[in-house]
């Protein structure tokens, strides 16, 4: 068993699968395509207005990215549990912890460069398309919004990863991480007495730091916002393993 | 053990595969009680048990993918997965639905080829091997069950493997494929390999396999090789017809003959032989109208001999004496 063969084996699944495979061109076209349509189409006077946030506008498309990255993760993983695919994987390699980490660090790359490409192409491309009222990168706030943005596809990819291997079922990971993350987590957020528990929702926290000024309080700075995303990722991915490491497969 | 150092094909006389005390249990449903056999090189032993016997469960188990609840396992003496490079020692078909839909015949190789660092080549020759170079770059999805059996086969067959392990490789092959198989797998063994071919029926098996192990409600049934099972189970009897059934079947009786009515006035005697019937027929002056020797088929040796295991397993309590 080497870690250069199993990166392989598991790089060539994700290939081989179209819907895998171009999900994440998708999603970040999302990002900057998104972004672009609603700072391109932002006249003087919105931008004038109070609580207007150039940074947080560019990024505006990633509730719709998100959403596909949602979909690779769970597919990544949850393609195994098709149909008893991960018998052929355990017994190429019966190392489960070599297998898992190696799906889980293919797919987290990949989701990495993704998030690179796609933030650094929202923040250039939207901030030039808000002209006289968009930010100059190095402006205060603009660099942690674009790391924030690019780290944003990785971790959420590691947490549904995670969950996926949790929930051994693809059907039954896209039917809860999708609407959570996509309805619940928005709703959340405006009732009042759930207000305060919603800042630590995963995607929540991660996008606090999209902003370029954290007028809205959170109860952490942005940064801290995407170390709570991470560790969602770290508990998700855990226990993906855990239940990998214990069931009969 | 020492020789056994991770290289394939070093496996001599100690059996390819040690099954030892085998047993599985959910909760308190027991599938798997205390499996013991061997599978040796250089047959194709067949691995037969009617559905829900605990084939399936041994096979997983074999491969390390489900923990035994007690005893092991020994694949070239030591676990599934403690083996360097599984895919030289055991490749297995458990389910030919396995490969993803969206994937081509080719790609799907690849990703098992590529986990255990074997070349690209490879992947076509096996391709060739089964018959499905032509379809290499087409998807999975269109495949029909036979050409994923095929598939799957040839995934198994990736690592040139001393052990092969089929999980009911016959379902969905047609006729053509079968004798194709019946060939692939009497050459495998003939090359000194050893086969694991599980399935729920005797015929197909008795025409692939040299040996059976056959298991029912998860206990060991038989052990033998195919022609030790053929003579010892394929029970014969005697047809006969007689213009008085009733006279010649107290003087069968008498002798001591198991005696059971058969169809169109016909008596079924079991465990005899028909020059015996002929004489005892003579004695009692019968008209002998038909007299014939049935040899019973293996299939139903089978039946008979699993669904004793059946009937002792399904007992209602009331019942058990």
């Amino acid at each position: 068993m080497s870690v250069n063969a199993v990166l392989r084996s598991e790089w060539t699944k994700i290939r081989s699968v179209r819907p895998v495979l171009w999900s994440l061109p998708l999603a970040a076209a999302l990002l900057v395509g998104i972004g672009a349509g609603v700072t391109g189409t932002v006249g003087p006077e919105e931008a004038d207005g109070p609580g207007f946030d150039p940074v947080q506008l560019g990024y505006y498309g990633i509730l719709f990215a998100h959403v596909v990255v949602i979909v690779f993760a769970v597919l990544v993983v949850g393609n195994e549990y098709q149909h008893g695919a991960i018998r052929v994987s355990l017994a190429a390699v019966p190392r489960r912890g070599l297998m898992y980490t190696a799906k889980l660090a293919v797919g987290a790359v990949l989701a990495l460069v993704a998030g690179v490409v796609a933030s650094l192409g929202t923040f250039f491309l939207s901030q030039r398309l808000l002209g006289e009222h968009g930010m100059a990168f190095g402006d205060a706030g603009t660099v942690r919004a674009i790391a924030v943005g690019a780290l944003y596809f990785p971790l959420l990819a590691v947490m549904c990863m995670g969950f996926t291997a949790m929930l051994r079922s693809l059907m039954l990971s896209m039917g809860v991480l999708v609407p959570v993350l996509f309805l619940v987590s928005p709703v959340l957020a405006e009732i009042p007495g759930l207000k305060e528990l919603a800042w630590y929702l995963p995607d929540r926290a991660g996008q606090y730091g999209l902003r370029l000024d954290p007028a809205v309080a959170a109860p952490y700075s942005p940064m801290a916002g995407v170390l709570v995303m991470a560790v969602w990722a770290a508990a998700a991915a855990v226990g993906g393993w855990l239940t990998l490491r214990t069931r009969d497969a | 053990m020492n020789r056994d150092n991770g290289t394939a094909h070093g496996a001599g006389d100690a059996p390819a595969v040690e099954v030892r005390g085998l047993v599985k249990a959910y909760g308190d449903r027991t599938v798997v009680h205390g499996l013991t056999f061997q599978v040796r090189a250089g047959a194709v032993t067949g691995f037969l048990g009617p559905n829900g016997a605990g084939k399936s469960t041994t096979l997983r188990m074999i491969l390390g993918l489900d923990r035994p609840t007690a005893g092991e396992v020994l694949v070239a003496g030591r676990p599934y997965g403690r083996l360097v490079e599984p895919l030289h020692h055991v490749g297995a078909l458990l389910d030919a639905g396995a490969a993803h839909p969206g994937r081509t015949a080719r790609d799907h190789l690849l990703c098992i080829a590529h986990a255990g660092r074997m070349p690209r080549a490879r992947v076509d020759e096996v391709l060739e091997q089964v018959g499905l170079e032509s379809a290499a770059r087409r998807r999975v999805g269109g495949f029909s069950l036979g050409m994923r059996q095929r598939l799957g086969i040839a995934a198994a067959l990736l690592g040139d493997p001393e052990v092969l392990i089929l999980d009911e490789p016959v379902n969905g092959l047609d006729p053509e494929g079968i004798r194709w198989l019946r060939h692939f797998l009497k050459g495998l063994a003939a090359r000194g390999r050893a086969v694991l071919i599980s399935s729920h029926l005797m015929t197909e098996t008795a025409l692939l396999a040299d040996r059976l192990v056959v298991i029912g409600r998860g206990r060991l049934l038989a052990d033998v090789s195919m022609a030790e099972f053929a003579a010892e189970h394929g029970r014969s009897r005697v047809r006969v017809r007689a213009d008085e059934p009733e006279r010649l079947r107290e003087a069968l009786v008498r002798k001591g003959l198991r005696v059971v009515p058969g169809d169109g006035g016909a008596l079924e005697v079991y465990a005899a032989e028909a020059a015996d019937v002929g004489r005892i027929a003579a004695h009692e002056r019968a008209a002998v109208l038909e007299l014939v020797q049935v040899e019973d088929s293996l299939e139903e040796a089978f039946m008979r001999m699993t669904a004793d295991s059946v009937e002792y397993g399904g007992r209602p309590l009331g019942e058990v004496v």
